[in-house]
């Protein structure tokens, strides 16, 4: 970055939208303001340096994408829009100079794997994909009046990668999945679904014979084991604990239950 | 009977089933209840570690065949239970539709005849597709002996079919599994291929040409029960794939559940890293370009304990590496010990931009700690390693495979004069000990 002429170091304060981190890109060019860090308002902290206040702007934004696209290709395009959903520490930063680098570099900057930033952003992205993989099988609903319900804990924000997949699937059956750790809610029926942002939600009431579907559905876990293969070391790697708390299956009396005297 | 106590029962008699996989085919949703994924997804996992992903169970556990080792043989004086067609298909669109599964697994003890079971199974299957319109994944077995007609009908139902071929040769079969015979078992594995070579020239030519099976079909075999070879069971997976075009050959570790004097004893257990071998070997068939004469050959026809099937080749080979990871074809770089689809892919991708040293190696998430003897960068061998078979043959061999074989380092480096059997003996000994402490 340093071939731009920038006078003074700023952190960008920007409302956590994509569209408006492609502004902070916008900025970066046309204002000529390096920035040490990339802040949405909701986490921002004051400090010493001085903040740059970055309103979205749809025309700049759009500019900022054509330009992507025109210069990197689609590929790119989808592979930071994803970026966006992950976890990774200070992702507007690095997402910042894996742009200014394709400009440069154009649509092979994705393949520029040995690239300390592009590694980062692509372990992010795996990292992402690989979750949102698991959750489409440990998405756990139950059935409270007309609609399906689901609670997941992810890492990352996973509900835009597997939104699609759930409404595909379920056809014309209504469902929501709420995002506890993202506070995001999946609305789905018919063809269409909406992802909205929830300040608190309260999950509603499971109907009187969920529980009936729930009890068989735990015999079956129980009975499919093989005791002579008891492996929990195994099932651990591929079902860490911090998914327990929303699977029904896992849900026991006491932790015993799950042990080796059960199989 | 409640439903409660009966799916417990025909769970229990289908655990044994291996395969639980759900992918091989995408297709989208139709409007009513469900699609598929190509990658197939994983719903759970037991507590022995296995993934769940179809509700597998028996249609019913009634068998008319005395098979030695199987749990639900005639002479077994077991609970038995039988779902109707109906409390089967209720059962899997209600896990469906929360989620807990990707689809139905369905095999069934032999009631009456082959016929009259598989036609049982057509009917709750069909109730499925027809009349919810279930659209999920459903992966069957035939029942050896079928008549053609109903394999047809089945395999245009279903995602998968598979028939078990239960047992590695001929002479173990007719000695186990008396009732089934070597012919009843390949001719139905025969009219699956043909029919998906049938349905695949019809889909070219008419537009609404039915799928037959469009997630192929799979197999499994009992492994420690009869006395084959790994070489031998590696040579008939093979086959099975060019011939039959399989997706997949299933390995089972052979549980002992009956008291016969034709299997090995009650307290045998599991030979569950032969298993874990075999699979190995399995996707260097499949994924690796191996063929089954380079792994294993007829004077080395028992798997290597202490080494995985892929380091042991390359050590055997060492002549071929190392390997220029800037210059090495693709399938070079598939051929080197820790380095696998992904990470061979990874490497021609990121050399198109910039040459690749240890540290992008590392960067682009590609563990070094077998391929490291194996592979140069600019012509360079990774820092305070030296490329040789005696050293790279040390070191690959974990401290905790010394351990379990009580192997000294002296002993390792000269692997070839070692008795392999007696490693094997070993490994039963330390598996028994281990087993004792977890129980």
């Amino acid at each position: 970055m340093s071939e731009l002429n920038h006078a003074q170091q700023v952190i960008y304060v920007y409302d956590g939208s994509f569209e408006g981190f492609l502004c902070c890109v916008y900025n970066y060019y046309y204002n000529r303001l390096k920035p040490v860090a990339i802040m949405s308002q909701d986490n921002f902290t004051p400090s010493f340096y001085d903040n740059l206040m970055v309103d979205t702007d749809f025309e700049q934004a759009y500019r900022v994408r054509f330009a992507i696209e025109e210069k990197m290709g689609y590929r790119n395009l989808k592979f930071l829009t994803e970026c966006f959903f992950t976890c990774l520490e200070e992702k507007e930063m690095y997402m910042l100079r894996y742009v200014v680098k394709g400009f440069k570099t154009g649509a092979g900057i994705i393949d520029m794997l040995t690239d300390s930033d592009v590694s980062t952003l692509f372990k992010a992205h795996r990292h992402l994909s690989r979750e949102s993989h698991s959750y489409l099988g440990l998405v756990r609903f139950y059935r409270a009046r007309d609609v399906y319900v689901a609670k997941i804990e992810p890492k990352n924000q996973v509900l835009p990668l597997i939104a699609w997949h759930f409404t595909n699937r379920f056809g014309n059956q209504p469902f929501m999945i709420y995002d506890a750790t993202n506070r995001q809610a999946l609305i789905s029926a018919g063809k269409n679904y909406r992802i909205i942002q929830v300040e608190n939600i309260e999950m509603p009431q499971m109907d009187a014979n969920e529980e009936r579907t729930q009890k068989l559905w735990k015999k079956f876990y129980d009975t499919i084991a093989i005791k002579e293969r008891y492996n929990p070391k195994c099932r651990m790697n591929f079902m860490p604990k911090r998914f327990w708390s929303n699977l029904p299956e896992m849900q026991r009396d006491n932790e015993k239950m799950l042990s080796a005297e059960n199989v | 009977m409640d439903m409660y106590e009966k799916l417990a029962i025909l769970t229990d008699a289908a655990k044994y089933d291996v395969a639980c996989t759900s992918s091989g085919v995408s297709r989208g949703g139709n409007g009513g209840l469900g699609n598929t994924a190509a990658a197939g997804i994983c719903h759970s996992w037991s507590a022995d570690g296995r993934c769940i992903s179809l509700l597998k169970v028996l249609f019913t556990n009634y068998c008319r065949y005395d098979c030695a080792y199987c749990i639900n043989r005639k002479s077994n004086d077991v609970p038995r239970a039988a779902f109707t067609p109906r409390e089967l298909a209720d059962l899997t669109i209600e896990f469906y539709r929360r989620n807990y599964i990707e689809g139905l697994f369905i095999s069934s003890g032999v009631m009456k005849n082959p016929d009259y079971t598989m036609e049982q199974m057509i009917k709750a299957v069909r109730i499925l597709r027809e009349e919810y319109g279930f659209n999920g994944y459903i992966h069957s077995k035939i029942i050896p002996g079928t008549s053609p007609a109903l394999i047809e009908i089945m395999g245009n139902l279903v995602d998968r079919v598979s028939v078990n071929i239960e047992l590695p040769s001929e002479q173990s079969l007719n000695r186990l599994a008396p009732d089934k015979t070597r012919t009843n078992i390949f001719l139905p594995m025969g009219k699956i291929t043909e029919q998906k070579e049938i349905s695949a020239r019809n889909m070219v030519r008419y537009r609404h040409a039915p799928k037959f099976a469009p997630a192929g079909q799979s197999t499994q075999m009992i492994i420690g029960a009869s006395e084959e070879t790994d070489f031998h069971i590696l040579r008939l997976s093979q086959a099975l794939y060019d011939k039959y075009k399989l997706k997949r050959v299933f390995f089972s570790a052979y549980i002992p559940m009956n008291n016969d004097r034709l299997l090995p004893s009650v307290d045998t257990k599991p030979p569950l890293l032969r298993e874990h071998r075999l699979y190995q070997a399995d996707w260097l068939l499949r994924f690796y370009g191996f063929r089954a004469e380079e792994i294993l050959s007829e004077q080395d026809s028992m798997f290597n304990p202490l080494l995985d099937p892929k380091c042991n080749w390359a050590l055997n080979n060492m002549h071929l590496f190392p390997v220029e990871v800037n210059t090495a074809p693709y399938e070079m770089l598939l051929r080197v010990p820790g380095i696998g689809v992904t990470g061979a892919r990874r490497i021609v991708r990121a050399r198109k931009m910039a040459y690749v040293d240890f540290d992008g190696l590392k960067k682009m998430g590609i563990v070094l700690k077998r391929a490291q003897y194996f592979i140069t960068c600019k012509g360079r061998a990774m820092p305070y390693v030296t490329i040789d078979r005696q050293h790279a043959t040390l070191m690959l061999t974990s401290d905790s495979a010394k351990d379990n074989f009580k192997v000294t380092a002296g002993q390792v480096s000269q692997l070839s004069f070692f008795d392999m059997s007696q490693l094997n003996d070993l490994y039963i000994e330390k598996q028994k000990e281990r087993m004792v402490i977890n129980v």
